[in-house]
């Protein structure tokens, strides 16, 4: 575990403590991952700095390029039957990868 | 029988109940001009459930408060008299439907949980062009209250409707076969009976088919994309099992650049995260029943 300033924080960190407001509500639960929405968040409460977990830890904090790809794959692939009506239309293709690409990052 | 099943439906909804009284008279209040937070905190004071229920909405960090809000008075001050309205619209005609669930084709928890993933996705797509997108939360809660008022009034053909789709038939299709008519103008129809907003009206009558909105034509296309966004997303389940396509015209409005796209999803993802808990849609919503009739706290 350990504390990174929250301007060097990068999405795919998970959480070791749950972050609370100053005034005690708590933001973001121990173990989530750092989504861009959730640093965006914490900006707002003006929170300095958070407790992450160490890279050598199981999980891993940070995703490396090829894990992110793969996992990636792995979502297009459980997309496609409920996508299979509006592939052909390119921006519902765009679609398609970017709902892929959010969960990718959050498993 | 198409014809003869549609006035059925007419004269069940003529015995729908009619708007909850608190609403019509927020709506009331909150339209005359020089309405203030007292006057919305009078008024909601009269129901000590519907408080409570919106002050919890009010706190969940999807509204991102520094201090917790413990009075409407309160409430209103900080989150803005519109934001206050619509979120008290939703909550009240959520409890309504959910204390006459009978959930014979759907469960109705299921189904709140897509409207809510609905709305948390069309208010932030409408956002990013837009200001407020109060309005279209609201109507992301409610754009399938057409289905509901199938599944409670007419649960046999709904069951029908059912059979039929996912064998290669659209939803949309498959109420068309069975009762000439599409949960959209159910909706629409009662819309019109609570007098709902022109607007609200539009968003539920046209959340399939963008581009028949006359009066406001961005806040349906919020709602439409919004729809389709939750399926994807899988927030809450719909009893659609397939992403339709979205309206060329209505994807333009919002998206121009792919990056856009994917940072507007990580925004929906975690919003939907963050009020979804505070609105206590947990378990199927048939064994919820009666929580709230005893009051507050």
């Amino acid at each position: 575990m350990k504390k990174i300033a929250l301007n060097e924080v990068m999405v795919g960190m998970k959480i070791a403590r749950d972050v609370s407001s100053s005034r005690g509500m708590v933001l973001v639960k121990k173990g989530a991952t750092l989504t861009e929405g959730v640093i965006k968040q914490l900006e707002r409460y003006d929170i300095a700095s958070i407790l992450i977990e160490d890279v050598e830890g199981e999980k891993g904090a940070v995703l490396d390029a090829k894990e992110l790809e793969k996992r990636k794959m792995d979502q297009m692939k459980q997309l496609k039957p409920i996508f299979a009506k509006v592939e052909a239309l390119p921006w519902m293709k765009q679609l398609m990868d970017a709902v892929a690409i959010v969960k990718a990052g959050r498993l | 029988m198409e014809e003869k099943s549609f006035d059925d439906i007419l004269k069940r909804l003529s015995d729908f109940p009619s708007m909850p009284t608190i609403v019509q008279e927020m709506f009331k209040v909150t339209s005359m001009p020089n309405c203030t937070s007292k006057d919305v905190a009078r008024v909601l004071e009269n129901d000590q459930s519907l408080t409570a229920r919106l002050l919890r909405v009010a706190n969940s960090p999807f509204y991102g408060l520094s201090r917790k809000v413990d009075t409407v008075d309160r409430a209103c001050t900080v989150l803005g008299l519109n934001t206050v309205k619509n979120l008290a619209l939703s909550v009240s005609v959520m409890g309504v439907f959910k204390s006459r669930s009978r959930a014979a084709t759907f469960d109705m928890a299921d189904m709140w949980r897509h409207s809510l993933g609905c709305a948390v996705a069309a208010k932030a797509v409408f956002e990013l062009r837009y200001k407020d997108g109060d309005n279209v939360f609201a109507g992301g809660i409610l754009h399938d209250i057409g289905k509901m008022v199938l599944d409670i009034y007419m649960s046999r053909e709904y069951k029908e409707i059912h059979e039929l789709y996912g064998k290669d038939m659209s939803l949309v299709d498959a109420e068309m076969y069975i009762i000439g008519r599409t949960h959209a103008l159910i909706g629409r129809l009662l819309a019109r009976k609570w007098k709902f907003t022109e607007a609200m009206e539009e968003m539920i009558a046209f959340h399939h088919r963008p581009a028949l909105a006359k009066m406001a034509r961005e806040h349906v296309a919020a709602v439409h994309i919004g729809n389709e966004i939750a399926k994807s997303l899988s927030l809450g389940k719909s009893n659609e099992l397939f992403v339709m396509p979205i309206d060329e015209g209505a994807w333009n409005m919002f998206f121009t650049k792919e990056s856009t796209l994917t940072d507007a999803l990580e925004v929906i993802q975690d919003g939907y995260t963050q009020i979804e808990e505070s609105l206590e849609l947990d378990g199927p919503g048939e064994n919820r029943k009666g929580r709230f009739k005893h009051g507050s706290k």
